[in-house]
Order: structure tokens, then sequence, then C-alpha cells
């Protein structure tokens, strides 16, 4: 049970980023609240809420560099999942998290910013947006800066400082042909993965020119499975393919076990959502 | 802080902690109809609109929602303009204890409000967030298919009843209390406002097994706010058992309030009451304690190895089968001659299952809240099955006479066996006690699901021994239950698990062994089925096997094996509660209409014809996907025969109307309702014209309480005494009013007619009692016992495909038919079929109770203990099938446990008619079920 001394209202990711810093005593930033609210402990001090610190959007950016999409950090996932956005066949990976996220009164209230500093959960969204290569916007007290998805959680603690506060998900807009698919398992329909997967991938005349596969749930960190990409690359786009991807990734993973699963079951249904991701992404089906 | 928002259209300003919860704000604010269930925003009975959108608002700060708009139940409708949702839920008997509705009714308004003609499929995910335990959320999601659809109003009690014979029995009668569950105005525990109250917590044992060495309480005291600390030391020692069992109880006094020994993680080790939840959790942090740790015992096969360490070596216990082998009770009963059985047997198969801990997970957690009244007399208003049982403990261990104590049960959310006990009474009693002041204690949800009862954990080793014919010559059921720390219905679950599942099947010869031992894990207790589930898991897997091996279709030779009407159960008399029990003789038997029907409403017929030789299972909807289906039977109880009691009093009022007091304990089964329709068929009277109080120990007559399924046929019993006895009075006056004959009158439709055709209303009769000449309060007890107990029968089909990847299991279709005797309230028994339904596919799938090694649960949270959602469960088809039992009220029987006891076999049997795997362990996870894949695959 949280027994606060105060809740900071910051009007700006700036104001908020100095309110958990100069804030006295422990403290965390809150925008949902369902994983903060019910987990946190008494000896926390003060909460930094970001529900008006100016972060709630998706919109599209035309840059130097192609489209790319912009997600602001407190965007609630069920206002993710109805974003026109993300019907294409490239965002699929995006869209099928999102729906697959927790129960409707979670969805109502979890952002994508609180999904993607809670990887560990293992939360969802992370491989769909490490799949598709996108980078977050991080509000530092020097300022904002971007860094890649898989940098921030490959080298986090070189990356992240303290009182860095996720503003903002870009995702870019890709190849033409780019594809993709989400697949999870859990022990249940509703239920946090037990492994999770996300498979971007663009084929051009049975041909696969280029693959991202990015999983959750089979280490400490979400990540990107760049065997998988490697041996895919060139490759046709049969189910056999997928399939010895799968193996790849299942060979190559040393996840832990707990009281949802087993390491070596993690590592074989790792295998199977990955091969599953990318037969749906490049299928279409 | 100071926080301004619309609640319900109405402008609010309130001044919050900064870490107060918006459930917290909103129950303060007098709308009490916004449930507190699991603190984490996994179960939804704290729903709310946030801006027009369902959120838990459990886990969101007051101070996050300044100028944003809130709506709650109370917003949605009321008891006088009922919304067209609540008023549909209403119709169809979609609540059951509603402890969870307002929640999804909240839900539900958002999803019409968003999109108005949903597919179920969205229907159910749009109460995805919405936990259930009760309805197996079936009868919710058709009433919002009906609102949306326009068909509200079509069915449920719309629908008239079943038999000409009868008004108002076999009816599908409105719950009496359902309005005020589906617009948030039904109070339950939480809800009564008591001034003054403190809030209790319970200090628990970090380890499994420990002696408390020395305990200090002197920081916790010295907190400001901290009112009272109570250890071993500030309580009497009184041995007890905390089952809410009839006297003699037959379960060991193994506990004690509070003991300088703990005997799990979780267990007690003291108490304390201060002004706020807060506090009474830093008071908890702040007792220092010195533990002498001691070696525990967490697997039941070693608790009574030679050296073990001795879980209950105090020497005040008594009851206990034999302590120092950690031995809580020992059953043997054999009926015939088994070895020579086996001997003469051409085939004798052999099999080993495992069922696991579950727990009953009601919504509502444990909670009770006490206080002294005017007269300085104790008032425990509690979530209870046993009021006068738990009237009974709670006396004794604090030293009371029973007189000074009143137990008061109001609505309450979800029981299911689990408040088939005295987990919090006892304990709170003794603050309010100490104190002088009023306590509440409500269990956090992991304290639910560690420190309050579950289901037995049993490992049962079942022999069969068949003739060439396939008739049964022996068998035997050994079973090893685990009752964990303490031995509340130790004896007594294990003792249903042979006597329930073994007379189904005709044997020459049975025998039934059991050693229900203590192991320093939860405690074991009631939970619907009672032991049932179990053997049945194992009886019906095995049969399958059986016929499988014999070359025989598994469903015929179940049902040529199976005991028909006029047979004599062969083990009854022979295994009763925990003692000998009664000669039971089958009176009706609807096992193959319950068979013929769930075939019908399945695709049994097309998938069977279907299925070649060669491979198991079918193509399923996916390419990794087989489909399967299974089937099994079962048979169960109509309460505990010699040893049930129900009472009712029934009092006129002078316009005609009724007063229904009784013992009897509605969990939100519905049997309030059901009672008072069968004193409304006896009394010619609507039932609406039946005011039903139940439930508390000054103003009602005695009940045992809802278990063992007997409130229909034993309270049920009691009901049609007293209403005939009741009607007998009113004959008399009406004969003296009409100047004919009391013999041959007779009481319906609110008049009172005699053969000359001569007729009054039964107002006048009343009133003429009440207030004419003789001067009459008409008013009559009647209690009910009885040495019978009919078996409901059921059967049931399940339909599954199995991930052969990754091992889940989805199961599409679930039929389940009842034999239930007559239905009095026929949705209300089609909710309960539902239920147990639902409960027992996660006790087939998903629901586990998990520890690390030194016995303390990983998964204490809704998160990680699985109860299926809306979107995990299938369109459960409820099928009653209608007997007419002699020994009923009206003919009926039981209902409410026996379909937990078909759904683990017949997914067994699905999963191995799917994959060609037999799992004989629950539940059926999908790494199990994978794991069982690749076994055969490396065969």
């Amino acid at each position: 049970m949280l027994d606060l001394t105060n809740l900071y209202r910051p009007k700006s990711a700036e104001e908020a980023v100095r309110a958990l810093l100069e804030g006295e005593g422990t403290g965390l930033y809150v925008a949902g609240g369902t994983i903060v609210v019910p987990t946190g402990s008494p000896s926390l001090d003060y909460l930094v809420d970001l529900t008006d610190a100016g972060l709630d959007y998706v919109e599209v950016e035309d840059t130097s560099d192609g489209r790319v999409l912009a997600i602001g950090a407190t965007t609630r996932i069920a206002d993710l999942s109805l974003s026109p956005e993300l019907a294409s066949p490239a965002l699929r990976a995006l869209f099928e998290a999102t729906t697959d996220l927790g129960t409707h009164t979670v969805r109502n209230r979890a952002t994508v910013g609180g999904n993607l500093y809670a990887a560990h959960f293992p939360s969802d969204l992370p491989p769909a947006f490490l799949a598709l290569g996108a980078s977050v916007r991080l509000q530092g007290v020097d300022g904002p800066r971007e860094v890649s998805l898989e940098d921030f959680y490959a080298r986090r603690s070189e990356v992240y400082r303290r009182g860095d506060l996720i503003v903002e998900v870009r995702v870019p807009g890709g190849h033409e042909d780019l594809a993709s698919a989400f697949e999870k398992t859990g022990r249940t329909r509703v239920d946090v993965a037990i492994v999770n997967c996300a498979a971007a991938v663009t084929v051009s005349g049975g041909t696969i020119e280029a693959a991202r596969v990015a999983l959750n749930g089979v280490s400490a960190i979400p990540f990107v499975a760049a065997d998988a990409g490697a041996y895919l690359t060139g490759k046709s786009s049969t189910e056999d393919v997928f399939r010895e991807a799968g193996r790849l990734v299942s060979a190559s993973v040393s996840p832990r076990g707990d009281h949802r699963a087993s390491a070596d079951y993690r590592r074989k249904v790792a295998g199977v959502m990955t091969a599953r991701a990318l037969s749906r992404a490049a299928g279409g089906a | 802080m100071t926080v301004v928002f619309t609640v319900n259209d109405r402008p609010v300003e309130v001044d919050v902690p900064p870490g107060e919860v918006l459930l917290d704000t909103l129950r303060g604010l007098g709308l009490r109809g916004v449930k507190d269930g699991c603190r984490a925003s996994d179960c939804g009975s704290c729903t709310v609109l946030l801006d027009g959108r369902p959120v838990a608002s459990c886990s969101v700060l007051t101070g996050q929602i300044e100028r944003r708009s809130v709506t709650t139940i109370e917003g949605i409708g009321d008891p006088s303009a009922p919304h067209p949702l609540q008023a549909e839920f209403l119709n169809r008997s979609a609540a059951q204890c509603g402890y969870c509705m307002q929640g999804m009714i909240v839900s539900a308004k958002a999803l019409l409000d968003a999109d108005p003609h949903p597919t179920e499929e969205q229907i159910r995910t749009g109460l995805s967030g919405n936990l259930c335990r009760c309805t197996g959320y079936v009868k919710a999601v058709e009433a919002v298919k009906a609102v949306a659809d326009g068909e509200a109003g079509d069915a449920g009690a719309a629908a008239g009843h079943i038999d000409e014979r009868y008004a108002s029995v076999g009816r599908s009668v409105a719950k009496t209390e359902g309005i005020g569950l589906l617009t948030g105005r039904a109070r339950y525990t939480d809800d009564f406002p008591v001034a003054g109250v403190l809030c209790g917590r319970i200090k628990r044992s970090p380890h499994a097994h420990a002696r408390i060495k020395s305990i200090d309480t002197s920081k916790a005291l010295a907190l400001p706010g901290v009112h009272c600390v109570l250890t071993h030391e500030d309580v009497p020692r009184v041995p007890f058992s905390t089952a809410g069992q009839n006297c003699p109880e037959p379960s060991p006094y193994d506990t004690v309030m509070l003991d300088d020994k703990v005997r799990f993680v979780g267990d007690r080790v003291a108490v304390v009451a201060a002004e706020t939840p807060v506090l009474a959790e830093k008071a908890c942090a702040l007792i220092d304690v010195e533990y002498e740790v001691l070696p525990p015992v967490l697997a039941p096969e070693h608790a009574m190895d030679e050296g073990a360490p001795v879980i209950h070596d105090e020497d005040d216990s008594t009851g206990i089968e034999d302590a120092a082998r950690n031995l809580a009770a020992k059953i043997d009963v054999e009926v015939g001659d088994v070895e020579g059985g086996f001997a003469s047997a051409v085939r004798v198969f052999e099999h080993e299952y495992r069922v696991q801990y579950v727990q009953g997970t009601p919504t509502e957690a444990h909670i009770s809240l006490s206080y002294l009244d005017e007269k300085d007399r104790l008032v425990v208003v509690t979530s209870t099955q046993v009021p006068f049982h738990a009237r009974r403990i709670v006396a004794r261990v604090n030293g009371l006479p029973i007189s000074r104590v009143r137990v008061v049960k109001p609505r309450i959310g979800g029981a299911f066996g689990a408040k088939q006990e005295v987990v919090l009474e006892d304990i709170c009693a003794a603050l309010t006690l100490r104190t002088r002041r009023p306590v509440k204690i409500k269990l956090d949800r992991d304290e639910e699901l560690y420190a309050s009862r579950t289901r037995h954990p049993q490992i049962i080793h079942l022999k069969t021994g068949v003739a060439a014919d396939g008739r049964i010559l022996a068998r035997q059921m050994d079973v090893l239950c685990n009752t964990g720390a303490y031995g509340a219905h130790a004896l007594t679950v294990p003792s249903n698990t042979g006597s329930k599942s073994l007379p189904l099947y005709r044997s020459d010869s049975l025998r039934y062994t059991c050693d229900s031992v203590y192991t320093n894990l939860p405690i074991a207790g009631a939970l619907r089925g009672y032991g049932a589930p179990q053997g049945f898991f194992a009886v019906d897997s095995q049969m399958d096997e059986i016929a499988h091996a014999l070359g025989r279709d598994p469903v015929e030779y179940r049902l040529a094996n199976a005991i028909r009407e006029g047979d004599r159960d062969p083990i009854a008399e022979h295994l009763g509660e925990g003692k000998a029990g009664f000669e039971r003789i089958i009176r009706t038997n609807g096992l193959a209409e319950c068979w013929k029907r769930v075939r019908e409403a399945t695709d049994w017929d097309a998938w069977h014809d279907s299925l070649t030789t060669n491979a198991p299972g079918t193509p399923g909807s996916r390419p990794f996907v087989r489909r399967g289906m299974g089937m099994s039977l079962a048979m169960h109880g109509s309460g505990i025969p010699g040893d049930d009691m129900g009472a009712a009093t029934i009092k006129a009022n002078e316009d005609g109307s009724f007063h229904l007091l009784i013992g009897a304990t509605d969990l939100g089964t519905g049997s309030d309702t059901i009672l008072g329709q069968m004193a409304a068929e006896v009394l010619g009277v609507e039932p609406s014209a039946v005011h039903v109080y139940s439930s508390d120990t000054d103003r009602t007559p005695f009940d045992v309480g809802a278990y063992a399924s007997s409130t229909t046929y034993v309270s049920g019993g009691a009901v049609v005494k007293a209403a005939e006895k009741v009607r007998d009075r009113m004959l008399y006056h009406a004969s003296v009013m009409m100047d004919e004959d009391a013999v041959g009158l007779v009481c319906a439709d609110g008049r009172i007619t005699a053969p000359s055709g001569k007729s009054v209303p039964l107002a006048e009769v009343a009133h003429v009692a009440m207030y004419g000449d003789e001067k009459e309060q008409i008013s009559c007890s009647a209690s009910h016992t009885t040495f019978e107990c009919p078996p409901p029968f059921a059967a049931a089909v399940a339909d599954v495909e199995v991930d052969v990847e990754t091992g889940r299991v989805d199961v599409r279709d679930f039929a389940c038919a009842i034999d239930c005797g007559f239905p009095i309230n026929p949705a209300l028994a089609e909710g309960q079929i539902h239920g147990a339904v639902s409960m027992g596919l996660g006790y087939a799938l998903s629901e586990e109770m998990i520890f690390d090694a030194r016995g303390r649960m990983m998964n204490a949270n809704l998160l990680d203990y699985k109860v299926l959602t809306a979107v995990d469960t299938p369109a459960i088809k409820a099928i009653l099938v209608t007997t007419d039992e002699p020994t009923g009220p009206f003919g009926a029987k039981s209902v409410s446990e026996i379909p937990v006891d078909v759904v683990a076999p017949a997914i067994a049997n699905a999963i191995f008619a799917a994959t060609g795997v037999r799992l004989r362990e629950l539940p059926f996870t999908p790494e199990r079920v994978l794991a069982g894949i690749e076994a055969l695959g490396g065969k």
C-alpha cells in the first residue's frame, strides 16, 4: 500500500524530470499506474504523474529519412490500438501486440512508455517495436536525446541516466514491402507472456530481403535475434526456412525458468513463436 | 492534496493523501458499489468509467484525476430506474454473488456505448478485465447480447414455469436481492458503516516451520494510532478446529488462536488493531520476532517418514490420528473381497493420479467486522457460509457464552467452501473484546490465496480388476491426502473422495484407504466438490483407459457399468462423513438422459463418426492444432445424511404477505430466492409475497450452513414443513370465516377455496387471524433432517483443440447435463452448473498454487494464479435433466457441486482423443501437455 508524501503533476516532460530529480526521498514516474500503484512499496516517497505532461499523441512525421510514426509515451495501449496508422501490414506486429496486452481495463490505463520501461514483465510492446527498428526519445536533465530501442535495452546501464524519462517512441516507415506479425504464448489467453515474438520481413519475389526477429521472455531483456535475421536474409520465404530460424533462436537463447514456465519450455516455444511470427508476416495470413 | 472532479455528474472536491487510490476515495464518498477485490487491477471488481472508459479504480491515484469525470455503478441506474443492462442481467439471473457484477455492468455499458452491436468475441473481450467465479460469464454475455440485439426480456424470468402442477417452483424467478446486486446497493461486510472502526491485520510467518522464541511488540505499540497487538501470550489457548462443521465436530482440534509455533509460510504470528490500514501494516513490520527455524515437511510423500519433523508436537491437541507421524486422519473401508476380486480378474489396471493445490478465489476475500452492541453483546458481521458454527466457535475460543455472540451474514462475494471456516472471526472478536472498539479485518488478495483455505492436493492410486466381459470385480483407491498445516476437514474431505466417486460404477468389491497427512504448506479445507473432483478425475480417466484397452466404446462401457435406479450404493453405509454412513438406495437416476442430452448439444456424433482408427484426434482449425472430444459421468450427494439440519420460521402479516426467516446461507447461489419460492408454492402466493431474511443467529433459526449441496434438499425440507404448518393455520381461520370444514380447503392463487366453491382471499384471512376475535400471530417453525442423500447425476462432453507445438489447450465447447431432480428455479440451477463448470475448467487447465523450496507461495496474485477470464471460457452449455426424487422437496436434489466433478476427466479424455497423450496430473498446463506430447513422440 502506498504511503506517499507527494504526488507531483508536471505540465511538461522537462518539469517532470526536474520533479523527479528534486523530490525528497525515493521517487518514480507514474502514468497508467497498473504496475506502479499496486506494487509500489511503502518506502516509496513520491510519484511524478505524467498524465498532464503532454505526451499523449500518435502522429506521423515526414522526415528526411521518410515517414516516422511518433507515439507519445503516455499514449494508452487502447488508443494506440485504435490508431488508423497501425492498420498497415508493416505495423501489424504492433497492432497485434496492443490487442494481446492484458485485459480491457488494463489497456485503458497502461501506456506505451510504461510498457517499454517495464520490459522485464515481460511486456508485449518491446518485441514489436524492436522488430520495427524503433527508437526512443529520452528526456534527461540536459534535454532530449534519441537512442535506438535496441541500445536502450542492450546497453541500458550506459544509455540510461537517473531521471531519464521516455517521452516518445519513433517507428521508421521502412520498405514498402515490409510486413510484420506478433505472436505470444501464455498459460491462458489473457496472460502476461511466457514468450512473445515479433517478426518484420521484407520479401520480394519469394526471397527474404531483410528480416528482424525480436523476442521477450527468454532473457532478462527483450532483444533482437541477430543470428536469425542474418540466416533469413537471402533465403526463400518458406515454412522450412522459418522453422530453421526458430531452431536457431531456440538454440541461441538461455532463458531462466520461473513459476510461469521452465527454462526448457521457454526455449522451445521461443522457436515456435519465431517460426509462426515469420510465417504470418511473410504470408500475410 | 485537494482534487476536484465529477462523480456521476456531480462535482466533488476531496482532500486525500497523495497515495490514495480512487477506489478508496469513491468508497469514502459512500459509493459502496465500487468493490475492493485485488488492488492490482487484475480482478475488475472496482471498475468505474473514467471519462467514459472502464478502468480499475484500485490502480488510479485520486490525485491523477483532477477535472476528470468518473461514473460508478450508482450512476448507471438505480432500483427504481435500472439501466437496460441491469434489467436484463436481473431478468436472466446473470448475477450470483454479485460482487464482480457491478464492475461487469460498468464494462458492459462502456462496450455498448462504444459499439451498440458487438460480436460475442467483442463482448467477451470487453468483459475480460472482470473476473467472475460464480457464473462462467455465460448469462452475463447472453444478457449483453440480448440488450444489443433488442431481445431483452425474451428469456429468463419472463420465460414462465416448467411444470403445470406448480405455480411458484419450477420458475426462473428473478433473485430477491438481484436488483441490489446489480445497482451497487447490496451490502457486503465491507459496506457496513460503523463509526470508529479499527483496521485489524495479521502478522504472518515468513517460515514454513518455526518456533517463536520471543516476540517484542513494544515498537509497534509505541506507534501513534496503534491500539492493540495480540500475541500467543495475550489470548486464551483453546484448541479448536477452524472447520465449520456440525457437532460433534469431526475435524481434529489442532489449532489455537495464536500459537508459539508457526506451521506454514503465512501462519498467524500476531494481530494488530490500528487506526488505518497503512498504520496496521507498519505496526506488523515493527513487531520483532525471534524464531527458531525448524526443518519443514513440504512433500506429503515424506510426511510420515521415520524421523520426519513433527508438525503438531503440542500436547493439547485432540482428535489427531497419529500426531507423531504427521497423520491427521486415516480411513480404511472394504466392501466385499477386493483381493479375491483382483485374483480372479482377467485384466488389472493400476494408475497414479496427482491433483494440485487450488484456492476458491472468491472475488470478495475473507472479511469480518466485529463490535460490541448497545447491550455489550459481541456482534460479528462476516462473510461466512456457516454463521451458526461460527457463533459456536467464536464463543468457545473467546470464553463467551453463545448467547452473548451474534453472527450476521450479509451479502457475500463468493465462498465456494473457503468460507465454511473460521478464518478471521475468532481473532477479530478477540481484538474487539480487548479494545472494546469495532474492528474490521479483511484479507489482502495474497493472504486469501495462501492463508485462507484450499482444495486438498492428493496422490491417488487407483487399481481396478475386470472380468473378460469388462465387469469390474474389484476396485481399490488409495489416497495420500495433503491437509496442509492444520487438519480442518482432514478426515471428511477425503472421505468424500472415495464415497462420492467409487459407487458410480458397479463393482463386486471396493476398498478405499486414505492417509491424510500434515505438511508445512497452506491449510486445505472445503472447496466446491469437497473431495469428489479429485476422486472422479481418477475414476473417470481410468474408465476411459479401461474401455480403450478392452476395445470397448468408452460411453457404452461406462453406461453398461454405471449404477442403476434401485441399486444400493455399496459404500455409503460404510463410509459416511468421517464415520459410518447410512444405507442409500438410488431412487432416481437420470444418467442415461444426461448423456443423451450432452451428446445432442455438442458435435459428439459428427466428430465420433469422423474418427479414423490409425491416428489420434482430428485436424483442428490451424495446422499445428489437433481436435478431440472427451466425456465423463459423475454422481454426488444432497446434504450430509444424519448430520445436516436446517430450520425455518414463517410468520404471516395481516396483508397476506409472509416473512420467511431461515438459517440457511445464501452465498450468491440464490438460496434465499428458491427457499422463498418453496414457501410461496405451499402458501399459494406469489414469490414476491414472501420476504426472506436469512443467516442472522439472533433472528433466524438454526441451520448448519451452506455446504455439502444441502440447502435445497435439507433447508428446503424445513421451509416446506414450516409453510405447511402456517398454511394449516390459515386454513383453520378460513374454515371459521367460511363456516366450512378445514379438511378439503385449498390454498392457491392468493385465495383459500372450499370444495363447495366458496372462497376467501388469503389477505382477508390474514387480517382476520390477526385482528379478529382469536387474534393469532400465525408464526410456525420447523426443522428438517434426513438419513437420505439422493445423488444428482451428471454427464459432460468436452471439445478441445490442442496446440501440439505449445501444449496450449483451447476448450471450444463444453456441455454439462445434470439430473438435479426437479429444478426449483431453472435459471439459477443453470447458473450453478455454469459456475461449477468454470471452476472445474480452472482446476483442469490453469489454476495451481506454486511453492518455492522453502514453502512460500510464488504466485499469490491474480496475474499468476490463473483464474479463467471471459475470453478463456467457452460458452458453457448447462442442461437440466428433470427427475422426480421422492424424498426431496418438490422432487428436488442438489446441483451446486456435482458439475465440478465431471470437468477434469472430460478434458483429460478429450486431450487423449486429440493427441493420444494420457495426462494423469492436474492442471493440464501448456508445459505439462507439451511434455506429454514429446514423451509420446519419443516412444
